[in-house]
């Protein structure tokens, strides 16, 4: 589903190189990346997602290459094939929590699929504030919607960014299991990019960025 | 949900924000659209009634007082003027004047103003009558179809007129001969609309009749007052009377026209007035004070674009993740763009409609006030092509102030704002 090949990234000529592993993801299977702060997982994240284009190598999701697309239309492509969950709860604030999943369709330019939407949210067990602005919401709340909203697109690869961070132990271990379940039922490839060691136990495939490689210096 | 329900809802979502620019577009719009209005209102009013007049004859005081009061029925006429004098004018036989209207202003009924006149009135303004028939005695009266209509006169009514053009009940000639309505003109879009017309004689009528009661010469003549009068006979048969003002249009050129303003205002103890030019002073001397309110307008429309520029400018700092955010969801930089330019342009025309409405509501207490000082009719609900060119420039100037926030918004760094 998801395949990496020769990766890698540096931030305006002369910086630092950052270089990924390979990485080969199938559909349902779940990965975790790991890595301290600096090493470039953000980065990393963000080349898989295609916010960011690689120095070298390439990405393909589900026999598409990143790099084969206009950027427009790879806006368009993430939209609708990949479920972020980033590392800040975001939101449209002015809209409520089903209207901002519904956006996530409307954006992608999926048709409103409001039976799933609210089963979506049901199933992570918010489905009570469908109609409540995500500011009212509790942090863990709020981080759930974010994962509703990367469910919402059925989308081929889910992608998080330190998901876990701000949790504690039982939340911790929650969330992890409730992502890896909704992409195994989506069968989704799901990344899972952290520093948190805490969901090591949670995936079979680990792997580990070495703090800033450094190969062109 | 749609871009435009987006910015909608964005724009709800600040409210404070957005009815701050809200309230300066209106403004803005507001004031420029009443200033378009009350001055085509005027122009309107005044070219109307213009009627082709070329010279107006009265007694010496203010031009412009006696080409209102003679040709708009506003404000007091200058005097009189002894017939004889005018006399010359009214005769039909004038190888240089086409028509001439004589009026006799001075005396009202309940606020409109009595007209003591000849037939020509009627054609000089296209008026016929639409009910009863035209006058044929002295204290005849032809009612005008507005006067007619708030008055509630019908033909065979009877009033007293009261000396001087508002209505106190101490002035009415009371020992005077009353008015009969013989007749109600068809409306015409002029000031034949707002007056009582009646023949010359009946001012004369009334006041013999009144001076003759004070005087105590008994009560009892009025029948025979009216006999001494023949209304169909051309006025230059009356040698000691005395009338307001004569309008006049003329043959062919206006050179003649000019000599002859100029010959009566050297050798004689009158006036002569050309209305075309008093208006034109008259709407440059007001062109001033609205030239004045249309800068102020502009000044408001910048400040108000100020406004809006700011509002989507300071929002963009808390956006930033937000709209990060729309381009992960696959909303490419040109929708970012968009959403901006959209909830600038939409603050701008609701604000400027907010602005027209307001205008036309403000025109509808001018309008009352002026219907009730001078009679005068406004139209506030006409919509002028410059108030469609004004939500046009609301479009443009709403785009102007967000186009630079727009830029900023579509050139959001992904990447950096959601690592942050």
């Amino acid at each position: 589903m998801l395949t990496t090949h020769d990766l890698s990234y540096r931030y305006g000529a002369g910086a630092p190189e950052f270089a990924f592993p390979d990485l080969s993801v199938e559909a349902g299977e779940g990965a975790l990346l790991l890595g301290p702060s600096g090493s470039g997982k953000s980065t990393w994240l963000h080349l898989l997602a295609g916010i960011l284009s690689p120095l070298t190598g390439r990405v393909e999701l589900d026999g598409t290459v990143y790099g084969s697309l206009r950027s427009g239309d790879l806006d368009r492509f993430r939209g609708r094939n990949i479920g972020l969950v980033l590392q800040r709860a975001y939101f449209v604030e002015a809209l409520n929590v089903a209207e901002n999943l519904a956006l996530a369709r409307k954006m992608a330019g999926l048709p409103p699929d409001r039976a799933f939407l609210l089963s979506v949210l049901e199933s992570l067990g918010i489905g009570r504030y469908a109609q409540r602005k995500p500011r009212e919401l509790s942090v863990g709340e709020q981080q759930r919607v974010t994962i509703a909203r990367a469910l919402v697109n059925r989308p081929k690869l889910i992608l998080a960014d330190e998901p876990t961070s701000a949790l504690d132990d039982p939340n911790a271990h929650r969330v992890s299991q409730l992502l890896r379940e909704r992409a195994a039922e989506l069968g989704a490839a799901l990344v899972v990019v952290t520093h948190d060691g805490r969901l090591r136990t949670d995936f079979s495939r680990i792997v580990a960025i070495e703090p800033l490689t450094t190969q062109n210096i | 949900m749609s871009l435009f329900g987006l910015a909608l809802r964005n724009l709800i979502y600040r409210p404070w924000t957005t009815a701050l620019s809200l309230i300066l577009a209106a403004l803005g719009a507001g004031l420029i659209s009443l200033i378009l209005l009350l001055s085509w209102q005027l122009e309107q009013q005044f070219d109307r009634n213009l009627a082709g007049i070329d010279l107006v004859v009265g007694a010496k005081g203010s031009p412009l007082q006696l080409m209102m009061s003679s040709m708009y029925h506003i404000s007091s006429p200058t005097g009189n003027v002894p017939l004889a004098g005018v006399k010359p004018f009214l005769n039909p036989e004038h190888p240089y004047i086409e028509l001439a209207v004589p009026l006799s202003l001075g005396d009202s009924y309940r606020g409109r103003r009595i007209v003591g006149t000849r037939p020509q009135f009627l054609e000089l303004y296209g008026a016929g009558v639409a009910t009863g028939e035209l006058w044929s005695a002295p204290l005849d009266v032809v009612a005008g179809a507005t006067a007619a209509r708030e008055l509630g006169l019908r033909v065979g009514d009877t009033f007293q007129s009261s000396h001087g053009l508002v209505e106190d009940d101490d002035l009415t000639h009371r020992d005077a001969a009353p008015f009969t309505v013989t007749g109600i003109l068809a409306p015409t879009g002029t000031v034949a609309d707002l007056v009582l017309l009646t023949p010359t004689e009946s001012l004369w009528a009334v006041h013999d009749t009144h001076e003759h009661a004070e005087e105590g010469e008994g009560a009892d003549h009025d029948h025979g007052e009216e006999s001494e009068y023949d209304v169909t006979a051309p006025l230059t048969a009356y040698d000691d009377e005395s009338i307001t003002s004569v309008m006049l249009k003329f043959k062919g050129t206006s050179v003649v026209g000019l000599n002859m303003q100029r010959s009566i205002n050297e050798n004689t103890e009158m006036q002569a007035v050309t209305p075309s030019i008093q208006l034109t002073e008259l709407y440059s001397t007001v062109g001033q004070g609205e030239e004045v309110l249309r800068q102020l307008g502009y000044v408001v429309v910048v400040v108000s674009i100020l406004s809006i520029f700011i509002g989507l400018y300071s929002s963009l700092d808390r956006r930033r993740g937000e709209l990060a955010l729309l381009r992960t969801l696959g909303a490419g930089p040109g929708k970012l763009f968009g959403l901006l330019l959209l909830e600038g342009t939409i603050t701008a025309v609701v604000g400027a409609m907010l602005g027209l409405l307001a205008s036309h509501l403000g025109l509808l207490l001018v309008a009352r006030y002026f219907s009730r000082a001078y009679r005068y009719d406004f139209q506030s609900f006409i919509f002028l092509p410059g108030e469609v060119y004004l939500l046009i420039g609301a479009v443009v100037v709403g785009a102007l102030a967000a186009t630079i926030p727009a830029l900023r918004a579509a050139r959001t760094d992904v990447h950096r704002t959601l690592s942050g």
